[in-house]
């Protein structure tokens, strides 16, 4: 059960760095290998080619940060098990403090998942706010990344 | 024509620049002037919200989401310590991203001012 877990938290964020890691080396190579200059013309074709998929790339994952954050950290604690001491991500308790202001506040948005409103405000009384203000923030970014291409047909018209 | 005054805001990225390209197309010389005017003081520096963001680790978080008015998470991060500090450390990657969001909106509300002020 933990180890699958911890695998989908890992897996898309991994998946990308290898990708870019592959395109942007790829590109050294090619650019190396092309000084004999046989292939210098076909490599000269692709390699535009290579780097703009490189940039349109980054940018593209750079827009979808947040959502696939806040998406990601919901659903992991909405299938997490609340009775369970997991390992921690908190860097103030791997640093050894006892006390962090957000400790429970996983816990309590969990409980909220498992409709138990009681356990959910023992653990933190912040839980419930806090899963409204980040359900409220997901719906603005779904909507801007929607509604972003309208917004430019407004403009133009001024 | 007047792309180059786009080129002096402090911090511009390609995508904000383009941004703004597109929306002040149909804008007069006159009008642009006013423009640039509102916009340049209405907007946020990306690496002004880097720092604002940075201070998360002192123990004030959330600054930087209460500036780009963003009150509900700026109090979220604030009560939780930036989400026990890992908010803030998606914040520190995601500052751009921030920055670029809040300035779209300030476009459009100089744009509005623009439009009201009649030249």
């Amino acid at each position: 059960m933990k180890p699958k877990r911890w695998r989908s938290l890992t897996m898309p964020p991994f998946i990308f760095l290898i990708f870019s890691k592959i395109i942007s080396f790829w590109s050294v190579f090619i650019s190396r290998w092309s000084k004999t200059p046989l292939k210098q013309v076909t490599i000269a074709l692709s390699l535009p080619l290579i780097n703009k998929y490189r940039e349109t790339m980054i940018s593209r994952a750079g827009k979808y940060v947040e959502v696939v954050f806040w998406v990601l950290a919901l659903t992991l604690l909405a299938t997490a098990n609340p009775h369970e001491h997991h390992f921690t991500l908190c860097p103030l308790a791997n640093l050894g403090f006892d006390w962090c202001p957000g400790c429970g506040l996983g816990r309590s948005i969990t409980a909220i998942f498992h409709a138990d409103f009681g356990a959910s405000f023992r653990q933190h009384w912040f839980g419930l706010p806090a899963l409204l203000i980040i359900l409220y923030r997901i719906f603005q970014l779904c909507k801007q990344l929607i509604i972003k291409q309208k917004n430019y047909f407004n403009y133009k018209e001024v | 024509m007047f792309d180059q005054n786009f080129m002096s805001l402090p911090g511009i990225s390609p995508e904000e620049y383009s941004y703004l390209q597109s929306a002040t197309q149909g804008l007069n010389e006159q009008q642009l002037r006013t423009f640039l005017m509102i916009y340049s003081s209405k907007r946020k520096n990306p690496s002004d919200i880097l720092l604002l963001c940075l201070i998360g680790f002192l123990g004030f978080a959330g600054i930087h989401r209460f500036v780009i008015g963003q009150i509900g998470m700026g109090i979220l991060y604030f009560l939780t310590g930036g989400l026990c500090m890992i908010g803030t450390i998606v914040d520190l990657i995601n500052h751009k991203q921030l920055a670029f969001e809040y300035n779209q909106k300030m476009v459009f509300e100089s744009m509005q001012m623009v439009k009201m002020s009649n030249f």
